[in-house]
């Protein structure tokens, strides 16, 4: 996917509640295990790494390499 | 993956002593047998002598800094498999694409809350990344 189509994808799942809005407590780096990744909805796949979010309150959202540095780059300050 | 003990021993390496001196107590507190290091030569000591399961590790230090020491225990086959968690101060976008690609297999903003600890310490409990 496009990196312009990511972004847009980041900031409506951002507006819509389906992609969070606040930074991770702990962040993972792993190899890909199948979890789907929350901004681009594909599977992340070895040998791609893939970025575990533990996020506050509770929950795991799962990123690719690509999709978490937009996605974190995105986060508010 | 391998379910590691429910004692865990922890490698806390960091220059500033208030900050080793307080993540250590919260470790202490939730259980975990903790041993400290003044930065990565020293943690290279520590490590060969006895590996850790878990090494929560500052980034800038002198002698050798965190990315040099993650370097050296991913490139030593005996030690590669220690789950390894980058702490530092700064966690911008810039900074966890450098601990990613350094070989940290995770990354804390210090100072670390309590929830983080507890969320990090139940992960390397239970599985943590493959050895």
């Amino acid at each position: 996917m496009e990196r312009e189509a990511l972004i847009a994808r980041i900031e409506a799942g951002m507006s819509a509640g389906t992609v969070p809005c606040q930074d991770c407590l702990v962040t993972w780096f792993g190899e890909g295990r199948g979890h789907r990744c929350v901004v681009c909805e594909e599977p992340i796949t070895s040998p791609d790494t893939e970025v575990e979010c533990d996020l506050p309150g509770g929950g795991t959202v799962y990123f690719h390499n690509a999709c978490f540095d937009l996605w974190h780059a995105a986060l508010p300050a | 993956m391998t379910a590691r003990p429910q004692r865990l021993s922890a490698l806390i390496v960091d220059d500033h002593e208030d900050s080793r001196a307080a993540l250590a107590v919260l470790l202490q507190l939730h259980g975990v047998d903790v041993r400290t290091a003044r930065d990565g030569e020293e943690a290279w000591r520590e490590i060969v002598e006895a590996p850790p399961d878990l090494i929560l590790c500052d980034l800038h230090m002198p002698n050798l800094d965190g990315f040099g020491f993650v370097r050296r225990l991913r490139a030593d086959s005996r030690l590669r498999g220690t789950v390894t968690i980058a702490v530092s101060a700064l966690g911008g976008p810039r900074d966890l694409i450098e601990t990613r690609e350094a070989g940290f297999d995770g990354h804390v903003v210090k100072p670390i809350s309590e929830e983080a600890l507890v969320r990090l310490l139940d992960r390397v409990r239970s599985a943590g990344p493959a050895p």
